[in-house]
């Protein structure tokens, strides 16, 4: 009965050395584990071989307090900090991996940069080219345009340009064109040929003899007669609009004939360049 | 009183060394701990404005958790394992750092290859207008 009593204890004492010596390190083993892997890493070798002596320090501190008798709690601690440091160094190797690629990258966004800063430079030279050239034709096209109305005598109104055709005249009464009045008319159609976006008003007038119905249908017909040797000559119809004023908007006095044949008269109001033609006011 | 000093003299100055043995390496414990703690809270701040809470949660969590226990262990006085988990948290904020470089890293190479497409394109553009 004595024997059993003390052997109890001596088992127990068995028992907890037995249990302290097979102790579970199991943080331990996982941070060896890791480190068998990481320092066959060749990108932790380059980068952070500091961090992987660190790790190896710690394993010696964990070797010498486990032959101490230390702690589990130290033990593990030291683990932990052995583990964290071949984390570190995996990430910092990642870490380098990355500035090294982004280091090459940086090269090539300078060179592609380099490569649209003088695209953008050869562009707006070209442009500039461009703008000076057509700024050019622009200027030519406006000396051109303005010999061609000072050639058909075009004169600038409120209204717009405005050609008075006083050489394109009728016999009292008549709304034929006469021999020879037609080619006064050529340099308007010239004009008209070149500048497509211009469209015409083809006013009619009269002298005052004869009934005023009369006059009004005659001033209507001579419009209509200048605007049929447009169209003759290839101008479009729809960019021909023809009014009739009859005897109004007299120019001269239509108490001699040199007066009543200025009367009788065609004008022709030039629109903008988009097409647009001011009406004329009405007589008070 | 004076006759119990008397006696025991050698054991009296014995225990009054031991005393202020004890007492002094309590005092150095917590000066070191308060150190350690601080150390940890300055490195914390350190990774806190490289925004390692967004780059890398998990690591900043555990740094700011082994910050925390280690306080507590103060609060009760048990400096010697405060400053393991001081120390603890110091190496868990340098993990959390090197993972937040690492991913502010890949996120520059993603807007550099990003800007570096956008740029040929804009190139070829300018190629073809010409």
């Amino acid at each position: 009965m004595r024997k059993t009593t003390l052997s109890i204890p001596i088992l127990l004492a068995v028992v907890i050395v037995i249990v302290a010596g097979c102790a579970n390190y199991a943080l331990v083993d996982e941070a060896k584990k890791d480190y068998e892997r990481v320092k066959n890493d060749p990108a932790v070798m380059m980068h952070a071989p500091n961090l992987l002596k660190e790790a190896e320090k710690q394993f010696k501190i964990i070797g010498n307090l486990k032959k101490n008798g230390a702690s589990k709690l130290l033990i593990n601690h030291h683990a932990f900090i052995a583990e964290q440091k071949l984390v570190i160094a995996e990430e910092m190797a990642t870490l380098n991996k990355r500035q090294d690629e982004l280091a090459e990258v940086e090269k090539e966004y300078q060179l592609v940069l380099g490569q649209v800063q003088q695209a953008e430079a050869q562009l707006a030279k070209k442009q500039a080219v461009e703008a000076r050239m057509e700024a050019d034709e622009a200027r030519r096209r406006t000396e051109m345009l303005s010999r061609q109305l000072a050639d058909i005598e075009a004169e600038k109104t409120e209204r717009g340009l405005v050609v008075s055709l006083r050489n394109v005249l009728f016999d009292s009464g008549k709304s034929d064109i006469k021999i020879g009045a037609v080619d006064n008319l050529a340099k308007l159609i010239r004009f008209l040929l070149e500048y497509r976006d211009r469209n015409v008003l083809i006013e009619g007038f009269t002298d005052n003899l004869g009934a005023r119905s009369v006059n009004q249908r005659l001033s209507e017909q001579r419009a209509s007669a200048v605007k049929q040797a447009l169209i003759n000559s290839g101008i479009k119809p729809d960019r021909i609009i023809t009014r009739g004023y009859g005897e109004d908007y007299a120019i001269a006095d239509n108490s001699s004939e040199a007066g009543r044949q200025q009367n009788r008269r065609v004008e022709v109001v030039i629109s903008d360049e988009t097409g647009t033609i001011t009406s004329r006011r009405p007589v008070q | 009183m004076g006759i119990f000093f008397t006696k025991h003299r050698e054991s009296t100055v014995q225990i009054l060394f031991v005393a202020t043995l004890i007492l002094l390496t309590s005092c150095a414990n917590s000066r070191k701990s308060a150190q350690k703690i601080t150390d940890a809270e300055i490195r914390m701040q350190q990774i806190e404005q490289v925004e390692a809470m967004d780059y890398a949660s998990a690591a900043f969590q555990a740094a700011q958790s082994r910050l925390e226990e280690a306080r507590q262990l103060v609060e009760r006085r048990k400096h010697k394992k405060a400053m393991l988990k001081a120390d603890e948290a110091i190496v868990a904020a340098e993990l959390a750092e090197v993972k937040t470089l690492a991913r502010k890293a890949d996120d520059s190479l993603s807007e550099l290859k990003a800007s570096i497409a956008s740029l040929k394109e804009q190139l070829n553009q300018y190629r073809q207008d010409q």
